[in-house]
This record gives C-alpha cells, sequence and structure tokens, in this order.
C-alpha cells in the first residue's frame, strides 16, 4: 500500500520528464514502470537524510534511463510530441494555438543534444538547480551551467517566431 | 528578438500515466524474481539501516520498499542468505536478511542464527526472533535484528586449542554473542535472561553478556554496536588488543555512567514536575496514556509545532479480537462484537471525513480508496508543495485548536486542508471512546482506549510552525 502511494505520488512527474525527453509513446510507460521498479529496488540505499530529495533522486534515475534508450535508438522525429491535449475549458483557438506552440517546443527541443535536451527539462520543467542537474547527469557544475545555457540559447533561436514580450 | 522574451514552455504538455499505472507497476515489483537488488555492494551497510530508520514518515514506504516478494509463505522453514534474500515467515512475517544471515522457524517462533535480518511483522499474536545473545519479541512491527560475534568455532580451532577447550570456547562465545535491535514502527520487547526492555519505534538496544542496553537514537546505537562489533571480532587472541579493548570499555562504561547521571537529573527533573502536578490537581488520574493528552499537552505541542494522536485500528476490516486477546484485555467472549462494531463505525467515521481530503490532493476517488489511510502523508506533502508555510502554519494551528488557544472552526468555516486532516485524525480516539462508553461505560472506555493493547495506529507529526515564547 505504501508503495503504491509512492508511485501515485510521482507518477505524473516521471511521465512528463520520460515523455517529454523521448516523446509520446510506449516506450514512456515502459521506462516509468523501469524507474519505479529501480527504485523500488534500490531505495535500501536511498538516503532519506541526504541532500537529495525523493523527487530529485527519481528524476535521477529518469533521466539516466531516457538518456540510454536515446543512446540506444535514435528516435525518429515523428514520434515526437504532439503536445497532447489543451487543458479542458480553453477555446478551440486557443487550444489550436496551444498544440501548435507545444508541437514547436518539442521540435526545437528535438533538435537539442541529448544532454542540453536532459538540462533544460530538469530545470525548466522540475525545477531542479544546476547541483541537482549537475549531480543527476553526473557531470560537473560548470558542465551543467554551459549546457543549459546552451540549451536555452538553441530554444530561443529556433523558437524565434514564438516568443514574445511578457 | 525581445531584450525579455517569454513562452509559455507549458504548452508542451507531457504524456500523463494511465489510471492503474501505479497498479501495473506493483505487478511488475512483484513478478520480479529475487534477484540481486540494484547497486548495493558499493553502499555502506550503516547507511543502507540507517536508510530504513528514516522512513518513519513516508514512511512505511523504505520498510516495504526494502522488501521483495518470494513464494507462499510456510509455517516451518530456515533460510540461509548468500545474497540478500527477502523471506515470508509464516502468515503475517515477512523478513529480508542481508548476506550471510541466517534463520529458522516454526509458527511464529523465529531463531536468528547469524547476520542481519530485517523483520516487517503484522499485527496479530506475539511473534518472537531468538537470538543468541536474547530474545525479541513483537505484536506487528517493522524492526531488524543484527547479530555479531555467533560464529567463533572456526577461529578458536584456527588458534590450535583442543577440544574441551573449543566446546568451552564455543560457549563463552555465545554468551559474549551480540545482537542489534533497531525498532522502525510498533513495540518490541527485548529481553535478556531476566531483563526486558521495551523499545519503541526509533529506538534501538544492544543485547549481549552484559545485558540489554537501550541507546539513545538508531543512528547512535547502530554505531556503538558495529564499533563492539568489530572491536570483538579483530581483539581475539592479543593480549595487546584486549588491552585496548579494556580501555575502550572503560571509556564506554564512562560515558554511559556520564549519560545515566545527565538521565537522573533529568528524570529527577520531570518527577519534580510531575509531583507538582500531581499536587496542584484534586486527585486526578495517574499513569496518564501517552496519547491521553490535556489542552497543556496540546499547547505544549503547538510550541514545536507537533501535532499528535492516535487513530483507532486504520485497516479496513480484520476487527475480530481473539478470546485470548479480549480476557488479555480484562473483556469478556460476548465483548468482541462491541470492539468489532466501535472499530467499524471509527474506521467509517475517520474515512468518510479523509477521503474528501485525500481526492482533493490526489485527484481521484479510486485512487484515494486504493491508498487508504496512507493518505494524510501524501495530503500533507501535497498542501507542502502547493504552499509550505501555509502547510506548516495549517499544521501548528491544529494543535492550537486542541489546546483551546484557538476556537474549533464550525461546520460552514474555512479550514486549511492540513487543519482539518489533523483535527479529524485527532478527534478520533475520542470519538472511538465516546462509542465504547455506551456499552462499557466511560471509566471501562477510556481505558480500553488508551490501552496499548487495542488495535491503534499512533502518529508523531512535526514539521509545524514553531511558536517562540516570545509571541505567545
Amino acid at each position: 500500500m505504501a508503495f503504491r502511494a509512492f508511485v501515485v505520488r510521482y507518477e505524473r512527474m516521471v511521465f512528463a520528464l520520460l515523455s517529454r525527453m523521448l516523446g509520446r509513446g510506449p516506450e514512456v510507460e515502459d521506462l516509468a514502470q523501469e524507474t519505479f521498479v529501480r527504485a523500488y529496488r534500490a531505495f535500501p540505499d536511498f538516503d532519506v537524510n541526504g541532500a537529495a530529495k525523493p523527487s530529485t533522486w527519481l528524476l535521477t534515475i529518469a533521466t539516466r534511463l531516457a538518456l540510454d534508450a536515446r543512446k540506444r535508438k535514435k528516435l525518429d522525429s515523428t514520434s515526437l510530441d504532439d503536445a497532447g491535449e489543451a487543458s479542458s475549458g480553453s477555446t478551440p483557438e486557443i487550444s489550436l494555438e496551444r498544440r501548435q506552440l507545444g508541437r514547436a517546443i518539442a521540435e526545437a527541443a528535438e533538435l537539442l543534444p541529448d544532454d542540453q535536451r536532459a538540462a533544460l527539462v530538469l530545470a525548466e520543467f522540475h525545477g531542479l538547480s544546476i547541483l541537482e542537474i549537475a549531480e543527476a547527469l553526473a557531470i560537473p557544475e560548470n558542465t551543467a551551467k554551459t549546457r543549459l545555457f546552451r540549451a536555452r540559447e538553441k530554444m530561443r533561436e529556433s523558437l524565434k517566431s514564438e516568443w514574445r514580450s511578457p | 528578438m525581445n531584450e525579455d522574451p517569454r513562452i509559455d514552455l507549458d504548452a508542451w504538455e507531457p504524456q500523463l500515466p494511465p489510471p492503474d499505472f501505479a497498479e501495473r507497476v506493483l505487478e511488475r515489483v512483484r513478478a520480479e524474481s529475487p534477484k540481486a537488488p540494484a547497486a548495493n555492494s558499493s553502499t555502506s551497510k550503516s547507511r543502507r539501516w540507517g536508510v530504513a530508520a528514516g522512513i518513519t514518515g513516508f514512511l512505511a514506504v523504505a520498510a516495504a520498499l526494502a522488501l521483495r516478494v518470494t513464494g507462499m509463505p510456510d509455517s516451518q522453514g530456515e533460510a540461509i542468505a548468500k545474497d540478500r534474500l527477502e523471506v515470508s515467515i509464516g502468515s503475517r512475517a515477512r523478513a529480508v536478511l542481508e548476506p550471510g544471515a541466517q534463520v529458522k522457524w516454526n509458527g511464529d517462533d523465529v531463531v536468528q542464527a547469524h547476520g542481519d535480518v530485517f523483520y516487517r511483522v503484522e499485527p496479530g499474536a506475539r511473534f518472537r526472533v531468538h537470538t543468541p545473545a536474547g530474545d525479541v519479541e513483537v505484536k506487528g512491527t517493522c524492526f531488524a535484528v543484527k547479530i555479531r560475534g555467533e560464529a567463533p568455532s572456526v577461529q578458536i580451532e584456527e588458534a590450535g586449542m583442543n577440544k574441551r577447550d573449543v566446546k568451552s570456547g564455543v560457549i563463552g562465545a555465545a554468551l559474549t554473542g551480540l545482537a542489534f535491535v533497531a525498532v522502525y514502527e510498533g513495540k518490541v520487547a527485548v529481553s535478556h535472561a531476566s531483563e526486558r526492555v521495551d523499545l519503541a519505534a526509533g529506538e534501538s538496544a544492544q543485547v549481549g553478556s552484559d545485558g540489554v542496553r537501550r541507546s539513545a537514537t538508531l543512528g547512535e546505537g547502530e554505531k556503538a554496536f558495529d564499533a563492539k562489533a568489530a572491536s570483538a571480532a579483530s581483539g581475539e587472541g592479543s593480549l595487546a588488543q584486549a588491552n585496548d579493548n579494556l580501555v575502550a570499555q572503560v571509556s564506554e562504561y564512562r560515558s554511559r555512567l556520564e549519560a545515566i547521571a545527565a538521565q537522573k537529573i533529568e528524570l529527577e527533573q520531570k518527577l519534580k514536575k510531575s509531583e507538582e502536578k500531581l499536587s496542584s490537581a484534586d486527585g486526578g488520574a495517574r499513569g496518564r496514556s501517552d496519547f491521553d493528552l490535556t489542552q497543556e499537552d496540546w499547547a505544549e505541542l503547538a510550541k514545536k509545532g507537533a501535532v499528535k494522536y492516535r487513530v483507532p485500528c486504520e485497516e479496513k476490516e480484520n476487527w475480530t479480537f481473539s478470546p485470548e486477546k479480549l480476557n488479555k484485555l480484562g473483556l469478556a467472549p460476548q465483548d468482541g462484537k462491541t470492539l468489532r462494531d466501535a472499530y467499524e463505525r471509527s474506521y467509517q467515521r475517520v474515512w468518510s471525513q479523509i477521503k474528501p481530503l485525500c481526492i482533493q490532493a490526489i485527484g481521484s476517488a479510486e485512487t484515494a480508496e486504493k491508498i487508504g489511510m496512507t493518505c494524510p502523508f501524501i495530503i500533507r506533502d501535497v498542501q507542502a508543495a502547493i504552499d509550505k508555510e501555509a502547510a506548516s502554519e495549517a499544521h501548528t494551528q491544529a494543535a492550537e485548536i486542541r489546546a483551546g488557544l484557538r476556537p474549533e472552526p464550525g461546520p460552514n468555516d474555512k479550514v486549511h486542508p492540513v487543519t482539518k486532516m489533523f483535527l479529524v485524525l485527532s478527534a478520533a480516539n475520542k470519538a472511538f471512546e465516546n462509542d465504547l462508553a455506551a456499552t462499557l461505560g466511560p471509566e471501562e472506555a477510556h481505558r480500553l482506549a488508551m490501552s496499548d493493547d487495542m488495535c491503534n495506529h499512533n502518529s508523531t507529526w512535526g514539521g509545524g510552525k514553531k511558536r517562540d515564547d516570545a509571541k505567545k
């Protein structure tokens, strides 16, 4: 029962990371399952008194699985995210606009090298600090900083037409 | 390009998990063959044990996570772990054996001869673990036992002793065998010869030839145990080492004496306070349960940002007590139905109020039903994720309401979910007591509601906003 609660608590977060790293599809669920199974096995080694939060720890497992999966096979760009359904209550126009924007972001992210994409997703969607990203990707802090900076630059360049004033 | 460009990245919507994703994960976990857990060989044991100790809140999760599922339980059996191994013991216990550990069981009696074993025991009759150094007895809990110095015969033979010496060496070694018991949930009684020490969650003890020694915390206890076991293991046959050990022992005894002296002062102060309270109270009842809280107790908890409560049986069913259990509680067999009905009503009463908060937190009635009374942890977590400060404040406000420092909210008042949750949980045992009182009378109902032998779930939560004295 307790482990089920743990899965329920974090399943959306893990799906979010994996689908943004790999694009939508059955592989996301496979790797999400693998993430929790690994967490289950490795939990006795998780230092609950340490600095890492359970969420960061899970994201680290998921990120590494996603990077391995991308290494194993270069994903077909057509399998990429279709930006999903718009949230309920939006008008059809807004929905279409959001879908288009979502697709544009997904396509721009797909152009990033895997490690930059991972840094971007962890920072922008999961709020990880540079230090946490560095630990998740097993790279020095400065490298993480550089990757994130480059990822943001490339995204800005790719999405020029989508940028708007705040 | 704009100087300060913004884009709504959230438009890149993620894939959502299917509604039964958690079930699928659990199925997969259950289907996993008992292969070695990933990447734990390089991690120190103390860290792994420390992990389990830290899990009290989030909680039982670690205990559950530490377990891997194997075959059907046997009422009798024996297991020797080459790698980490989980076994079911009887119908209500599971044990995780670290490499080298050995257990043998017959029903609820387990003999642990070697190594480190983590146990999770579902509530029920007595469950005993016999070790070379002493016995551990539980009702339903999570705990771990580590044994050292239990197999010295090989070392003795290598030292060239004759057969008689070997025999006496083994006996001697058995007497000096060390066991360490750590309790993560519930209560455990550790006994050695005629000595018996009760341990609660978060406590540990070392059992050896010098009796049962309670440790201040799980971490400290384990550290002292590992040091002593390592010292004992490396010190055989060396006079110098023996002297070192003696010096260490003297130092340890000195530390213990100092700790005892400090404890004595603390106890004397507590005794003094208790006597003062006793003299000021006009004949009030003595020996109150830890969960029989007065408004004064609640005010103290509120200062620390803590909430403490007892909830009767959180399980959805299995409220039936055996005739032996009823007898132990001083009840007649026909009282069993009274208890069962009161437990059932208590569960319905509590869950009907917690469930809406749970659904609000996780967004699914179906999942809420599955999670059941584990949900308070999630409710607290989710609210903290939304607004940590507000959740922390709401936490303490619940204690202040119980302390009478704030008015009890009315049915139409807007109340923070965390406050609401703690008010429900902290009222549960009193409602149960009132229910029993209708049949058994108020005194008997109070005695039962406060009895540790009843089916209860006790919780103490920290993490609320602390109030400093000046503010009050």
